[in-house]
């Protein structure tokens, strides 16, 4: 074979793209097209394709590029994220059963269909609708720049960064607007398992560098301690961070609406609660990544003497020192496959919401199901052209809002758990609670950063429950049958 | 119906186990040494509950289907 390295791995990268995107279409051209069908495939997701889908979305190319990178910079504090792919599937198994049940019963398509219904007020389910689209929209950002660093980096600069993000971003374009979350969820099954191959791939380099995992950590040990320990190389990383950082993104992670989503299109509440009970064992492809990441403070510059483009170049760099051009491809394949299997998901999630709340229930209430869905389907393009034109014109511009991605869709708990568990609680609460710690997010993000080294979140969710609560005493309920059938579901 | 509520009860603690454990006790696991499968143990520690943490949901999702 005298091909150039380039062309065999883009071949493999493309060539995985192309049978997802056929069987993104399949799966929905077989079924008739309706709204649930676009957004919730019918409620009709059984267990073993709904716990890839599901890993598939969450593992996104932060998984593949981010972990490995906060690594290198940092160190052990990014074991948080292995701490919360534990802690965050324990409030999944609590919650998500309640999603599926109360979707099923009042066919809930979105998560703001949830607060329009259990506080009676549209207005409420706007503002959860548009809180959620801006805190998604960075997310969406992140897997298109996430996919042309793996692209251009994987195919040995045979193809630039605007033409891999276009290409790789067209194909997810089309196959989200004719399959819906059906098309989604079987391409994402797909997806779910070559990440995983690929990350047990990659941590190849360990072995091929080191010989092993303990020859490894022992030269970090040597080289660089504060890599192996809490608060981090750069210190910044103490016990108040990663104490609050983890309770955040537990109390947080299944409050972003498109997981809320994933519980409503279960077939059966068992499927959303085993999906959740055993997402730890997925979430074990962390681990080789976290491991390259830290054979990557070695490598380089100490032994290949090559620096990185940038920390988040770890994986697939070094990858691309030891291993021949089949292997980067298939790596590459699985990093492109984290990230349009992310930000398919998240794109569908942000046009079910926008025709869902926005038009249907917000500006438009005639809007039939059907012209609702053909809204979403065309919302789900424009999505994607928006967050191209930012992705490549404005790379910066929204990375500041992922810093508060997870802080901003937190202030959604307690109108969720107080909603299923609280009789008092009221719009004006909810609404007024998501508002302020929304506010105090922003201000402890960007003007005071983590006071007493505790994440903005944390402080956004307690300045909630504050408002929550006694607006929610000194206000009306809603009507006793709404409480009564909500409760009893 | 009141016993089905008290099972999930037990669930729920049953399943709150693993975030109570995580976020107390980091400053407790927080070191080098003992190195176990060649690891810190701080990375072991992390490692083992991607393994443990859902034999806890598991005995939780017993518990909450068929009662316990």
């Amino acid at each position: 074979m005298e091909l150039p390295p380039g062309t065999i791995s883009l071949a493999i990268i493309f060539g995985w793209l192309i049978i997802s995107t056929i069987v993104g279409i399949m799966a929905g051209v077989l079924k008739k097209f309706s709204l649930a069908e676009w957004m919730v495939a019918e409620r009709g997701i059984s267990f073993v394709i709904l716990y890839f889908a599901v890993a598939a979305e969450i593992y996104s190319a932060f998984t593949f590029l981010g972990l490995a990178g906060w690594a290198v910079t940092h160190g052990a504090s990014i074991l948080y994220a292995p701490a919360y792919f534990v802690t965050a599937y324990s409030t999944g198994f609590l919650l998500t059963p309640y999603y599926h049940r109360l979707g099923k019963k009042f066919g809930y398509l979105t998560e703001p269909d949830f607060f329009i219904d259990r506080y009676e007020s549209r207005a409420l389910g706007i503002l959860v609708a548009l809180v959620g689209i801006f805190f998604l929209l960075p997310y969406i950002q992140l897997q298109i720049l996430g996919t042309g660093i793996i692209v251009e980096a994987a195919s040995y600069g045979a193809i630039s960064r605007t033409p891999a993000i276009l290409i790789a971003f067209l194909c997810t374009a089309v196959f989200v607007f004719i399959g819906g979350y059906r098309g989604i969820a079987w391409t994402n099954f797909l997806q779910g398992i070559i990440m995983f191959i690929a990350a047990f791939v990659a941590i190849g380099v360990v072995f091929a560098a080191f010989g092993g995992i303990e020859p490894l950590f022992r030269k970090v040990l040597e080289v660089s301690p504060k890599h192996l320990l809490l608060p981090g190389a750069r210190g910044i990383h103490g016990y108040p961070w990663y104490m609050s950082s983890l309770l955040l993104t537990t109390l947080g992670f299944w409050m972003f609406p498109h997981l809320v989503q994933r519980g409503y299109s279960a077939r059966q509440e068992k499927d959303i609660m085993r999906t959740c009970a055993w997402m730890s064992w997925y979430s074990i492809l962390s681990i080789p990544i976290v491991f390259v990441g830290f054979a990557a403070i070695i490598l380089f510059p100490g032994v290949t003497g090559y620096k990185l483009p940038a920390a988040d170049y770890a994986v697939i760099e070094s990858v691309k020192y030891f291993f021949n051009p089949w292997i980067v491809g298939l790596v590459g394949a699985g990093g492109l496959a984290a990230a349009i299997s992310s930000g398919a998901g998240l794109i569908q999630c942000e046009s079910g919401l926008a025709a869902r709340n926005l038009i249907q229930r917000g500006i438009w209430p005639k809007a039939s199901e059907t012209a609702t869905a053909w809204a979403a389907r065309a919302l789900s393009l424009i999505f994607t052209v928006i967050c191209l034109f930012l992705a490549l014109y404005y790379p910066q511009l929204l990375v500041y809002l992922l810093l508060v991605a997870y802080s901003g869709v937190v202030q959604f708990f307690p109108g969720w758990v107080l909603g299923i568990t609280w009789r008092r609680v009221t719009k004006a609460g909810v609404f007024a609670g998501i508002v302020v710690g929304v506010i105090v997010v922003l201000l402890t993000t960007f003007v005071w950063p983590d006071p007493l080294q505790v994440h903005s979140g944390i402080w956004g969710l307690f300045a909630n429950f504050l408002v929550t609560i006694p607006v929610s005493l000194a206000t009306k309920p809603p009507s006793e049958e709404t409480i009564r059938r909500i409760l009893s579901a | 119906m009141e016993k089905a509520k008290y099972r999930e009860k037990e669930a729920l603690i049953i399943a709150a186990i693993p975030p109570i454990v995580l976020i107390l006790g980091a400053p407790f696991v927080n070191r080098v040494e003992p190195w176990v499968l060649g690891m810190p143990f701080f990375f072991f520690w992390h490692v083992a509950w991607l393994i443990i943490g859902p034999l806890f949901l598991t005995a939780a999702y017993i518990v909450r289907t068929r009662g316990g």
